[in-house]
């Protein structure tokens, strides 16, 4: 795999574009005491995404929030998924996107969420800044194997798109895709394996959390178990979505250890989504680089991205430690919101006085999905199977 | 943001430390306090009321049941049907006083258990206990047996023989805990056929049904001795194998999965007697849309809907406004959302979880953005929180469930065609329907509401509170349980040719000879 570094993506560009993708280039670790630019891009860029997005504007106005009336981020009002739905979420012509990234609609397929980027400088800046500073603190580059398709089969993939520039930006020869039309090529990834423990040189995994589910059957199968060199490391995310087997993230990386001989704290989950340009990693790897072991597994929000928890009931911020739905507060999503309400539920964990360069850390507990309702009433799914039989 | 473990799901997140008086949360008459000493125990709060159990184990079960089993042959097999419903008659008029012990215990603790708001506990139970008065439990006999008598002995039947019902000795019920209350149905259930039940109590809401098992207990301790209530997490098979194997029938009320599992579990050939999940709505007529009329309608709408926060399966999902009427179906809604908050006001809904909240959020907001393009499409919500919804929806796509905890959808229909034709794709899991229309027309929509599949249609207003006796999930729910053994009626004449005074030598008699 040729490496095709910087390629400038087009699109528009403004002068707010280039301080934000400056204050994203610092890096992810927070800018010591100085914490109020966050602040001012955030609002200065909520500004521009009220005066270039018509539907966000009415969502902010039937909330009484526009620009001049804000005091700080937090009252930025936060999209919620089904806007990007619903809506056309896009500050500029929806034709003249760079890139429209859809969900997968697995649980309604005729409703995905789109995500507009008119370019995807700052999505670039976003994943390469979080890339190097959680899972590539060590070393420039490493071959990466990617166990998804090529961002060129699944245009509307943002997960797709993530895979291929990393690949573009730290990918060392040898990295490859082992994808090819939802069939997962295992032997060829063995063939890899095998040859990375022969030479002893480090390699990266990359895929979904099911993609490894089916890797590590086939390997069972096989009865193939791997020691890897030191360094190798693997990028996992996502849940399993009825496309395999459910696993806990717990025996997922006891297996990674067993199979693939990744220690785990080398075993990094991701947590993204469409609706947002940011990827928050797991800290063990770079804490265990930097020599601390045994820390408690969480997931940092980097410099350019705010966290906040809140009790969907009041809208109060959530205390660390207490369960609420995350939003998001993400400078690179410059295109729809920067502001956008997720489904997920998290707690925040509270800030590690020992460490450094320290950022915000909260705990992914998984998703608010519609629960079945109590007693004899039925179950909202249910229905929906009981209308979609009724139709077809 | 605390998260009360109180909806459905306790203990989910740690509960607070126990503090306040341990309540005993089972109702094991059988057992001797030496028996009771000797099981191991534990002690759950549910939103700060906190319950002792007994850790059920099978073997626990196997003498619950044995003891069960031997009083109801002792003291419940031949006790007339009519003894049976002058106690719990007198059980429910102790019930009836303000001042009963036991009412006041449910009426202090179910708020606190369940996170429903104390007024609507206590209109609830008030409401849902006065249809089990004596003179209802008659009706309730009388609508599945012509004649009651056959639940005590060989009775006439159509057949020119006669017939005898027999109920199940044992019977295995797991209890629904989204309204308090509804065990107590279950538990007159069994008594009026002569079962014993094993109760399992859901973790909901276990405390009601140990609750009334106790009133019964200070009435008639023998009766009460027939009872069992315990709590053990569902789906525990080796527990409920245990339970099904001594029993001779068993009902569930609950959700689609707790039920499948309990079906797949069963014995060859166990009847079973399961109260699934159901969805309700009502039809409302352009006649109560009159200027003197809507608000009121849209009151008693409101009522329905607000009830045990929706949670019931005889709770409307949505409703169906007839155009033509004085007032538009869009006026209607609006009047309707007025109705909910005032609710809301007087009996504020439970705490969600915050699961439930988001579900809320996601179908609001979902509206809330179409609703921005569309014309046909209104969204009324409560000022603050997820405390109600009412969605207007000119043209919707299909029937929706609703998410429940009070939101609403609100259709404009221009008569049954229209609903017979949303319901359709859902009439098997239909229930109540609610209608509020002229006299005159109701037999064209009952007509109408069952064909679509609807099994209990009553007036807007009234669908919590059915009446005793209905045909839940239409079906007899005494005759569900019991089995029949009939005398042929050709057998009675056949037998008199063995009638000794036939078959025996000719007796003389020189006594009356010699006369």
């Amino acid at each position: 795999m040729t490496a095709t570094q910087d390629i400038p993506a087009p699109g528009i560009r403004d002068e707010l574009d280039l301080r934000i993708q400056a204050y994203i280039e610092r890096g992810a670790a927070p800018a010591g005491s100085d914490d109020s630019g966050f602040g001012r891009l955030a609002l200065e860029l909520f500004a521009y995404q009220y005066e270039h997005n018509p539907a966000y504007r009415r969502f902010c106005r039937s909330r009484r929030a526009e620009p001049g009336r804000l005091t700080s981020w937090e009252q930025i009002p936060a999209v919620p998924l089904t806007a990007f739905k619903e809506l056309t979420l896009a500050c500029e012509p929806p034709e003249k996107a760079a890139a429209i990234f859809m969900t997968s609609g697995s649980t309604n397929p005729s409703q995905r969420g789109c995500n507009h980027h008119p370019h995807l400088h700052l999505y670039d800046a976003s994943l390469r800044a979080g890339f190097a500073h959680y899972f590539l603190p060590d070393r420039e580059r490493i071959p990466l194997l990617v166990l998804n398709a090529r961002p060129d089969d699944q245009p509307h993939s943002s997960l797709a798109y993530f895979f291929g520039r990393l690949v573009d930006f730290f990918g060392a020869p040898g990295s490859a895709y082992f994808m090819d039309n939802d069939d997962l090529q295992w032997r060829r990834v063995a063939a890899v394996l095998q040859e990375a423990e022969a030479i002893g040189e480090p390699v990266a995994l990359l895929g979904t959390s099911f993609a490894y589910v089916h890797l590590l059957d086939a390997f069972e199968e096989e009865g193939l178990s791997f020691r890897l060199p030191k360094g190798s490391r693997l990028l996992d995310t996502g849940g399993f979505k009825g496309r395999s087997r459910e696993l806990s993230a717990e025996d997922l990386r006891g297996q990674f250890g067993r199979r693939l001989g990744i220690p785990d704290s080398w075993c990094v989950n991701y947590y993204g989504m469409t609706e947002i340009s940011t990827q928050y990693y797991d800290t063990t790897l770079r804490g265990s680089w930097q020599g601390i072991e045994n820390q408690p597994r969480r997931k940092a929000a980097p410099a350019w991205t705010r966290i906040r928890v809140v009790d969907p009931e009041s809208g109060a911020s959530a205390e660390p430690g207490q369960r609420g739905l995350v939003v998001h507060y993400d400078l690179a999503n410059r295109g729809s919101c920067l502001a956008v309400l997720a489904e997920d539920i998290v707690y925040l964990t509270p800030p590690d006085t020992h460490r450094q360069d320290d950022t915000q850390g909260f705990v992914l507990l998984g998703r608010a999905e519609g629960t079945e309702a109590r007693g004899c009433s039925i179950a909202l799914d249910e229905i929906l199977a009981a209308n979609r039989n009724g139709s077809a | 943001m605390t998260v009360g473990p109180e909806q459905g799901t306790p203990g989910r997140i740690s509960d607070p430390p126990v503090e306040g008086p341990v309540l005993d949360g089972f109702f094991l008459p059988q057992l001797s306090q030496t028996e009771l000493d000797e099981l191991a125990w534990e002690t759950r709060s549910w939103g700060g009321v906190v319950l002792r159990m007994p850790v059920v184990t099978p073997h626990l079960i196997d003498l619950v049941c044995q003891r069960l089993l031997q009083i109801q042959a002792d003291h419940l097999a031949e006790r007339p049907v009519m003894d049976i419903v002058e106690i719990l008659g007198r059980v429910i008029t102790r019930w009836s006083d303000p001042d009963y012990y036991w009412r006041r215990q449910a009426e202090e603790l179910l708020p606190v258990v369940t996170g429903y708001a104390p007024d609507m506990v206590r209109r609830g139970l008030k409401d849902y206990l006065k249809t089990f008065r004596r003179d209802r439990l008659l009706r309730f006999l009388s609508q599945d047996f012509e004649n009651p008598l056959v639940l005590d002995g060989f009775q006439p039947n159509r057949a020119q023989g006669r017939s005898r019902a027999y109920g199940p000795r044992l019977t295995t019920q797991i209890f629904a805990g989204n309204v308090p209350g509804l065990p107590v149905w279950n538990l007159i259930c069994g008594l009026l056929v002569k079962s014993a039940t094993l109760g399992k109590s859901a973790s909901g809401e276990p405390l009601f049904p140990v609750l009334f098992a106790r009133s019964i207990a200070e009435e008639d301790p023998a009766l009460a001795a027939c009872l069992a209530i315990l709590h053990w997490p569902g789906g525990n098979k080796e527990v409920e194998r245990a339970a099904f194997t001594h029993s001779e029938a068993v009902t569930a009320t609950g959700g689609r999965a707790a039920i499948e599992s309990v079906a797949a579990r069963l014995p060859p050939g166990m009847p079973f007697v399961p109260y699934g999940h159901k969805v309700s709505f009502a039809v409302i007529g352009r006649e109560a849309l009159a200027l003197n009329r809507y608000t009121e309608t849209a009151r008693r709408a409101a009522h329905d809907a607000s009830q045990y926060d929706q949670q019931g399966c005889l709770s409307p999902h949505c409703l169906f406004i007839e155009r033509g009427g004085a007032v538009d179906p869009k006026t209607f809604a609006a009047a309707l959302a007025a109705e909910m908050s005032r609710f809301e006001r007087s009996k504020p809904r439970a705490r969600l979880t915050l699961e439930e909240s988001a579900g809320i959020e996601r179908v609001r907001s979902s509206y809330e953005f179409r609703a921005y393009n569309d014309d046909t499409i209104e969204l009324f919500t409560s000022d603050t929180g997820t405390g109600w919804t009412v969605i207007y929806e000119e043209e919707p796509e299909r029937f929706e469930a609703s998410p429940l905890n009070r939101l609403l959808r609100v259709h404009p229909v221009d008569g049954m065609d229209d609903v017979e034709r949303l319901a359709a794709p859902v009439r098997r899991y239909l229930q109540t329907a609610g209608v509020a229309c002229s006299p005159d027309r109701l037999d064209d929509w009952a007509q109408a509401l069952g064909r679509c599949g609807v099994d209990r249609i009553c007036a807007v207003g009234q669908m919590p509170e059915p009446a005793a006796g209905w045909h839940h999930d239409g079906r007899g729910n005494l005759t569900a349980l019991v089995r029949w053994v009939d005398i042929e009626g050709a057998a009675e004449a056949a037998l008199e040719h063995y009638d000794p005074e036939w078959t025996l030598p000719a007796r003389q008699d020189p006594a009356r000879r010699q006369l």
